[in-house]
């Protein structure tokens, strides 16, 4: 397939597609679908680029860019980049289908899916990409897209200042990131991938270089993959539409920061402290969102949350420092995209045809919802990690590689998120679809979503049933040369996690057994803890009290001493003259 | 290689007298038609023609030699001499570019204003006065040159003169311009004194070691340039001319005569501040002032109302970006900082001409006012989106290749002063997003404000639109073929320094 030059088309269509959506803006139908085949154009050439490096080799070519450094655009498919070109494409197609149901009546069209064209194809740009500085590129317009597409709803100031609040915090991440792949290449000489690993491999490069740059490269994958404590950007985002919640969570954005880790272990891995920090990053992020999870009130919010701890979940997984481990990482970037997707764009047909956003006004949606019930419930069970479900392969083949790589401590923590997992997206299924029928539904008579909605939906739920299977033929064509292994009292531990977060579900949401509300009066501690969780820990007030403020003084500090008064302005220019000429006397 | 004066004849004759027909014309067409400013747009485009011609010409000659063309009325060392260098062009092809555009624009733009035909006759001589600077071989004829552009722009930002705002902007120009001018001259009268040159190279060459009168030298000569070039303390110039001149007058103000200033430094200083022993105290103190400017400019833009103020500042604060990578004190730094003018000019050339599309439609600069104008006009606000998203140094435009460059050409001197700088150009680029996202958000998305409530879609003139398109379209092929505009840069640093090869890539 290479006299097709899927490896550039795959990436580069969207781009070009672009103006033809913005020129097509009077045929609105044709539009739509025009944006949808274009996605499922590039799937078709990510599965094509699979079927040629599914054998083992690598596609790559490369142009010349800016000669004077030497940098060229590279192309560079292996394992890992045409398997992850295949889950964006796969659910960017599927988004961007649903998309016609769920923004059908929505006004600036073409604005959403130019972004959205752009937002995909530079995630498989920055994917294929061979070398930092391209990957920098796709990574930063992958940003901006993110921002735009969640302000999407400009007349929502909240939306507005969540995209802003999303550019912004990556952007943190961004510098890092800059600063860190810079500084290798001014001392390497080279900003290629395969090069870097080769030096790496070879000792060139000091070890202390090493864990400073990969430290700071990790910054920059946290900002993206919404890790703690960048990850604040990330629950805000939600007031974009729900397909673009999909997008980002599923498909594009925060995958990039994992990818980023993955892509760049070769380089990092000899250094024992890099790894370390990238597992306890995960860790530490993963517990922390997990238990905000708990206690959200907006549906959207506790994906939000749960997409965070997934990710941190493949953080940890990367931090075992094996190949075992390094797999782990993307099978679950992999199975979290499903399932997250399909969750999302559950929530999505109950807010499209509900109306809200909040758990409390929802209730019984299960009879006038079945299809999207049975969505929402894939989902759960595939994210609490229920087998047969791909949730569960990922998941336990996490635990199991932390274990196998003797970090006890923090295989243990997994365990505790998988309860706190369990707990969490129970309580979203029982307070959403069972007990009572909500008075909001009733009053609006709900009804099932459409079929262009519905069906994305049975298709990425049949995903999430059967892609746990193809766990063995993905680790092959990752590069993994030993057998998975499998440990029954593993298996057995994160099904037993599973069952104690299920109960506590189970008997206080779904059967009202102790009374939560009764529960928490009785125990204040349990009641502060979860108004810490509310308020997010206090990440946002500690930002808005150590930046937001203290920038706003000093910038009308230094309005304040510009007067504008001609007298004034001089000074400085004087001053330096008179020290000049001070030091000139002392000189002479 | 030595040339006859007839080669520069051939910018300066046409663009003179071109300059003074523009005027007469004005005055013979006075009371026939009711299209003077088209007149006088028409006359100055044709004299930009013939000026371009010529420039052409000049840098084919010199791309076929490789060197410099060196013009010289005498052969003394103390004659006037003209310089054509590859840097000279480089900046003289982004002048003339933004002049050209500028002179269309304003056809549309000064319709309303009866006669604008001193405007275009002001920004022809502008043209000249900076082709001058960068031609000039001594430092009297950049000195004259220097003078020239200065008045020109006095003229250029007193336009308005009926309103007091422009007088007293002017005012404060000129005093501090004046002031920077003489501190520049009495530092050549010191470089006359010392090695008994004005001729360019030959003083460059005579600084071997450092002595306190060659540092008191070189910092009257930065100081001097510096209040042009609106280095921090020495800008408190710029926020107030920049909203009193006419929108054109302000893209070319922000776009290129400011950075003529960077220009002088690289021109007249980088041949000796590259020099170790000067290197050593010129580098940390570059550098703050590079900081320092960057942060008074981009603060000072955060919380700004008056859209052509804001703008100002962010202006300031990319001085400080170019003054950076001049800080490198490395022929990398000064290509990045180099490329950085020309994309910098570029988008703020951009971006001050969409603030006079928005005067001109409605007759305000404040951002609350304009609250809302990008619903009634889709094309100012995709302008406006794209111009602004592109200053924050975002990919795939062309400010993002110079920023990167100069980070990376900072990060690679290992210097603690230097890494520390870039850590806070970072900071400020953060800090630059905060506003331009700002910018966006209200001009294009946020609901319209009560004055511009209701109404159908507003019809903005072609002549207002395309120069910003071009703009703007020159930025993202400046993004996506770095090498067109940046490899030039590095060629003409090159032969500056007078360096046979360049120490590239780390």
């Amino acid at each position: 397939m290479t006299g097709l030059y899927a490896e550039w088309l795959v990436w580069a269509l969207p781009f070009i597609a672009i103006p033809v959506v913005l020129l097509l803006s009077r045929l609105p139908k044709v539009r739509d679908w025009f944006a949808a085949s274009v996605v499922g154009i590039t799937f078709l050439l990510a599965v094509s680029l699979l079927l040629d490096v599914e054998t083992g080799q690598t596609i790559a070519s490369s142009v010349s860019w800016l000669s004077a450094y030497g940098f060229t655009v590279t192309v560079h498919v292996d394992g890992l980049a045409a398997f992850l070109a295949v889950v964006v494409n796969s659910l960017g197609f599927l988004i961007v289908v649903y998309s016609q149901g769920y923004m059908g009546h929505e006004k600036g069209l073409p604005r959403y899916y130019s972004l959205v064209l752009l937002f995909i194809g530079a995630m498989t740009g920055l994917i294929i990409a061979g070398n930092f500085l391209q990957l920098y590129i796709f990574w930063e317009i992958v940003g901006i897209c993110s921002a735009f597409l969640i302000a999407f709803w400009y007349d929502k100031p909240e939306a507005v200042r969540a995209g802003l609040k999303a550019f912004l915090v990556t952007r943190v991440g961004d510098a890092a990131l800059l600063i860190g792949f810079v500084w290798l290449y001014v001392t390497t000489g080279t900003i290629d991938f395969q090069k870097l690993g080769t030096l790496a491999m070879q000792g060139v490069i000091p070890l202390s270089l090493l864990t400073m740059t990969g430290i700071l490269i990790l910054v920059g994958a946290m900002g993206k993959s919404a890790q703690v404590p960048l990850h604040v950007w990330l629950p805000d985002a939600m007031e974009g539409p729900t397909t673009v919640s999909a997008l980002i969570h599923a498909a594009t954005m925060v995958n990039a920061g994992v990818y980023l880790v993955a892509r760049t272990y070769p380089i990092f891995s000899l250094s024992q402290t890099w790894l370390t920090a990238v597992g306890w990053v995960g860790v530490i992020s993963a517990l922390l969102a997990a238990s905000i999870a708990t206690v959200t009130m907006d549906i959207k919010r506790v994906l939000a949350y749960s997409t965070i701890s997934q990710l941190g979940l493949m953080f940890a997984a990367v931090g075992t420092g094996t190949a075992g481990g390094w797999v782990a990482s993307q099978f679950h970037l992999m199975s979290q995209g499903f399932f997250k997707a399909l969750g999302f764009l559950a929530a999505g047909s109950i807010i499209h045809m509900l109306g809200t956003r909040d758990m409390a006004e929802m209730g019984g949606l299960r009879k006038r919802m079945p299809l999207t019930f049975i969505a929402f419930l894939f989902s759960t069970l595939a994210l609490a990690g229920i087998p047969p479900f791909v949730g569960f392969w990922s998941k336990d083949l996490i635990i199991t590689e932390l274990f196998l790589a003797n970090l006890n401590i923090q295989a243990v923590l997994v365990l505790v998120v998988s309860v706190l997992t369990s707990f969490y997206m129970f309580r979203v299924l029982f307070k959403v679809f069972f007990g009572p029928e909500s008075k909001m539904a009733q009053d609006k008579d709900l009804r099932e979503a459409p079929k262009i909605m519905t069906i994305p939906l049975m298709i990425l739920s049949a995903c999430v049933l059967v892609l746990g299977f193809t766990e063995e033929w993905a680790a092959g064509l990752l590069g993994l040369e030993h057998a998975l292994v499998f440990e029954l009292p593993i298996i057995g531990a994160s099904i037993l996690a599973i069952l104690v977060g299920f109960a506590p579900s189970y008997f206080a949401v779904y059967q009202g057994r102790p009374n939560p509300q009764t529960f928490l009066q009785e125990h204040p501690g349990l009641g502060s803890l979860r108004k810490a969780m509310l308020a997010g820990y206090g990440f946002d007030a500690l930002y808005l009290v150590m930046f937001a403020r203290p920038f706003s003084r000093i910038s009308n500090g230094v309005r304040s001493i510009q007067t504008g008064i001609l007298a004034k302005n001089l000074w400085p220019m004087l001053a330096v003259l008179l020290l000049l000429a001070l030091w000139m006397m002392m000189n002479l | 290689m030595t040339y006859d004066w007839t080669v520069l004849l051939a910018t300066f004759f046409p663009g003179f007298v071109g300059a003074f027909a523009i005027l007469i014309l004005d005055l013979l067409v006075k009371n026939r038609t009711n299209h003077r400013s088209a007149v006088s747009g028409i006359a100055a485009l044709i004299t930009f023609a013939f000026v371009a011609y010529s420039n052409w010409q000049q840098a084919a000659l010199l791309l076929t030699t490789g060197k410099p063309i060196v013009i010289s009325l005498e052969p003394s060392l103390l004659a006037t001499t003209f310089t054509i260098t590859q840097l000279g062009v480089y900046i003289s092809s982004i002048a003339l570019l933004l002049s050209i555009l500028i002179s269309l624009y304003s056809i549309a733009y000064l319709s309303k204003e009866g006669s604008s035909a001193i405007f275009q006759s002001l920004t022809v001589l502008l043209y000249l006065s900076i082709y001058a600077v960068t031609v000039a071989g001594d430092l009297l004829t950049f000195f004259i040159g220097w003078e020239g552009m200065s008045v020109a722009a006095y003229g250029l930002v007193a336009f308005y003169k009926h309103s007091w705002e422009a007088i007293e902007a002017t005012m404060k120009y000129l005093l501090m311009s004046g002031v920077g001018s003489l501190t520049a001259l009495y530092g050549i009268a010191l470089v006359y004194g010392l090695t008994g040159t004005l001729n360019i190279e030959a003083f460059v060459k005579a600084f071997t070691t450092r002595t306190p009168i060659g540092i008191l030298t070189v910092v009257l000569i930065f100081m001097g340039f510096g209040v042009e070039a609106a280095v921090a303390p020495l800008h408190m110039w710029l926020p107030d001319a920049h909203p009193a001149a006419p929108s054109p007058m302000s893209a070319l103000l922000s776009g290129i005569i400011i950075e003529v200033g960077s220009f002088a430094f690289i021109r007249l200083l980088g041949g000796i501040l590259i020099i170790p022993a000067y290197a050593i105290l010129a580098q940390p103190i570059l550098a703050v002032a590079a900081v320092a400017t960057m942060f008074i400019g981009n603060l000072s833009a955060l919380q700004q109302d008056d859209l052509k103020r804001l703008l100002a500042y962010s202006s300031i604060a990319q001085v400080g970006y170019i003054l950076l990578g001049i800080a490198a004190l490395t022929p990398n730094g000064f290509s990045a900082s180099v490329f950085h003018i020309w994309n910098h000019a570029l988008l703020k050339a951009t971006l001050f001409l969409l603030a006079g599309v928005v005067t001109f439609l409605i007759g305000t600069r404040s951002l609350t006012e304009m609250a809302g104008l990008g619903r009634r006009s889709p094309i100012l606000a995709a302008l406006f989106t794209l111009g602004a998203l592109a200053m924050t140094g975002v990919p795939p435009f062309g400010l993002f290749w110079s920023e990167f460059l100069i980070v990376l050409s900072n990060l690679a001197v290992k210097s603690p002063v230097l890494n520390a700088a870039v850590v806070l150009m970072l900071l400020n680029l953060l800090i630059s997003i905060a506003y331009y996202f700002r910018v966006i958000r209200v001009v294009a998305f946020a609901k319209p404000s009560t004055a511009l409530n209701g109404g159908g879609p507003i019809k903005i003139p072609l002549m207002l639109v395309i120069p910003c398109f071009i703009l703007v379209a020159l930025s993202l092929i400046t993004g996506l073929y770095p090498n067109l505009f940046y490899q030039p840069a590095v060629d003409a640093i090159k032969s500056i320094l007078g360096l046979s090869s360049c120490a590239c890539g780390g």
